[in-house]
């Protein structure tokens, strides 16, 4: 397993106003960070730049080494390191379940073999054949999991993966993260809820666009 | 193991979002349906047009050329005709050649004559067991013989084959049975006088001409083809003699008859280049008409395409936003792009030969005419550029404008 090493330093992002004003974050693979903030904080947006979707507008970001800038894509990081569970789950609507899962392994030579742990795990066997329209927020929700952490990414950022989930759910996506930093993976995760906050070893809040730590 | 994780290959993928994508692919595929029908339709339209009309010139053989013989048949060859000694012994001498010398008379078949309907007939004398025959027809081309039933050749001099309209004649009048056709033609006897003799029809040809009206009286134009056996040295009717050559080297022929100052009917390869230059500058028309075609469906296609990746915007900033590169997009999409343009292609051939032979069953039916549908290979080379072209390309612009996606603004936001 590769060691990984992010540093956030100054991230600046406005839309028609400043979103996010001077953030600086550091992660490596003993972090287990969760963020919190009040809605329309800028929680996804800086998500999204840590996750390579969204380009920032100042600072520097340092992903192992590599100084991330506007003029490349980054694609293989995505793809290689980084998990991303997506607020909105991001499915592929007319795909199966099962296909929207094994999307990642597409663009790559690398065998997964943690299908079926996984989808045991999260209790999703029945659904794989199923496409994604008929499917409740949270089937949706542990499927968009599954897809998230199929190439055993090093850095897993989920945003707000427990919404959907009733208490059994919650607790089997709790104990998946916890059991991915145990392995080594860097976990960040965006939650409202502080059952789910307390378990990560640092509590990040958002606030004016800037990231201060929480007691 | 029930979840064999296997990396699915790109393509099979591309297969599959075109199958998830049928509804909105299958309104593309009109569009290039309907493109490539018109662009081929118009192709097989103009090409069946220029080839119907010089079918016939294209049916005669290009080894034949028909060379005008002596006029004065009645004196031995030899003495008279230097010339046509020494073509003749060149014709012997040339590989792949091979000539028969036949005679031609027109008479009147007065004892056929019903009401006022006069029959003239051309007799060609042709040597016994010799096949194929050409006519110079109107002298703006050649006419081949078309065997329609019964020898294809005159084994002895008691034979004749005739054309259709004659012998429809013959078996109307009723005085001969399906099996057994006879025909009485006038014919000189050694003293110079002509005698009827009767005739075992062996074999009916395609009529060369036909019936027609003037002053009030109907003619039919007949053809009778009759052993050279029966010619006499006395029969002064026989004016026209013809040497009919069947070689490889027709080109050759035609400049040794230039050298020998002997006439020849103007040979059919040089009737069929004239026709093909006559297509060629047709080439011309055709290539305007195409390019302005080209680009009207290059238009087409192009919005067609840009409405098609509208609704796969959310799936491409998806795909990027979990790792596919900017090449995955490109490759899947110019996948897509083929696959729909290829099979589209399909379906217009497909309907085009359909309707062709629609049309064709018409012209039949309706009219009468043999239409031959027929695609010329600057044609098929124009399509294919053109389908080759276009899929290529309009799957290349479609899959680079699937990359233009800015990941983000097509993700879902709550
Ligand atoms: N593409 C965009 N264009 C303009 N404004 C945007 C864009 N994306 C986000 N914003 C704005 O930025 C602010 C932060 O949005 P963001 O989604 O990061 O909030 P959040 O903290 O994730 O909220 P929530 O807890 O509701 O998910 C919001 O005011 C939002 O309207
Ligand atoms: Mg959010």
């Amino acid at each position: 397993m590769e060691d990984i090493c992010i540093d956030l330093k100054d991230i600046k992002k406005s839309y028609t106003r400043t979103v996010l004003s001077a953030v600086n974050l550091h992660i490596d693979n003993n972090s287990y960070i969760a963020i919190t903030g009040k809605s329309g904080s800028g929680k996804s947006t800086l998500m999204n730049i840590l996750g390579l979707v969204e380009h920032f507008d100042e600072g520097t970001y340092i992903f192992n080494d590599t100084e991330i800038n506007k003029k490349k894509d980054f694609s293989n990081f995505r793809l290689n390191s980084i998990g991303f569970i997506f607020q909105s789950f991001n499915l592929i609507p007319t795909l199966t379940c099962m296909e929207n899962i094994l999307l990642p392994t597409l663009y790559t030579d690398k065998e997964s073999s943690i299908l079926e742990p996984l989808v045991s795990l999260l209790d999703i066997k029945p659904l794989l054949d199923t496409t994604i329209n008929v499917l409740s927020g949270g089937e949706k929700q542990r499927v968009a999991i599954a897809r998230a952490l199929i190439l055993n990414p090093q850095l897993i950022i989920a945003d707000e993966p427990t919404g959907n989930l009733d208490e059994e759910n919650k607790n089997i996506v709790l104990n998946l993260l916890d059991h991915e930093h145990r392995k080594g993976r860097a976990v960040v995760v965006i939650t409202h809820d502080m059952e789910v906050a307390k378990r990560s070893s640092l509590i990040y809040e958002l606030k004016d666009g800037v990231l201060c730590e929480k007691a | 193991m029930v979840f064999c994780v296997r990396k699915h290959r790109k393509s099979s993928h591309a297969f599959l979002m075109v199958k998830k994508n049928i509804k909105s692919y299958l309104l593309l595929s009109v569009t290039i349906i309907m493109s490539f029908s018109f662009l081929l339709g118009f192709f097989v339209f103009i090409d069946s047009e220029i080839y119907n009309k010089h079918k016939i010139t294209f049916s005669i053989s290009p080894k034949v050329v028909v060379l005008i013989g002596p006029t004065d048949i009645k004196s031995n060859l030899n003495e008279t005709n230097n010339n046509f000694n020494l073509l003749i012994h060149q014709l012997e001498k040339m590989d792949d050649t091979d000539f028969y010398m036949f005679y031609e008379k027109q008479f009147q078949l007065n004892h056929y004559q019903s009401g006022n309907l006069i029959i003239n007939s051309n007799v060609y004398y042709i040597p016994n067991n010799t096949q194929g025959f050409y006519e110079n027809h109107d002298g703006s081309g050649f006419i081949s013989t078309r065997y329609l039933k019964g020898s294809k050749v005159i084994e002895s001099s008691n034979q004749a084959i005739i054309d259709e309209n004659l012998y429809n004649l013959l078996r109307a009048q009723g005085k001969n049975t399906d099996e057994s056709v006879k025909i009485t033609i006038p014919v000189a006897e050694e003293n110079g006088g002509t005698v009827l003799k009767e005739f075992q029809v062996v074999g009916v040809v395609s009529a060369f001409a036909g019936y027609y009206t003037a002053n009030d009286s109907r003619s039919l134009d007949s053809h009778i083809f009759l052993s050279q056996d029966l010619i006499k040295n006395t029969d002064s009717d026989i004016k026209q003699s013809r040497i009919l050559v069947f070689s490889d080297r027709v080109s050759e022929v035609v400049s040794i008859c230039d050298i020998l100052n002997i006439e020849y009917f103007y040979p059919p390869y040089m009737i069929q280049r004239q026709a093909l230059s006559e297509i060629q500058n047709q080439v011309f028309i055709k290539g305007i008409t195409s390019i302005i075609l080209f680009f009207l469906l290059a238009i087409n296609l192009y919005s067609s395409f840009k409405n098609a990746l509208n609704d796969r915007k959310f799936e491409i900033g998806v795909k990027r936003a979990i790792g596919a590169g900017k090449k995955d997009i490109v490759y899947q999409f110019f996948i897509e792009g083929m696959i729909v343009m290829v099979s589209s292609i399909i379906v217009s051939a497909i309907i085009i030969l359909n309707l062709s032979l629609i049309y064709k069953l018409i012209q039949r039916v309706a009219f009468g005419v043999q239409w031959t549908i027929y695609l010329s290979s600057y044609s098929v080379i124009m399509f294919l550029f053109s389908a080759f072209f276009l899929s290529v390309s309009f799957s290349l612009i479609f899959a680079f404008q699937s990359t233009q996606i800015e990941i983000v603004k097509h993700l879902k936001q709550e």
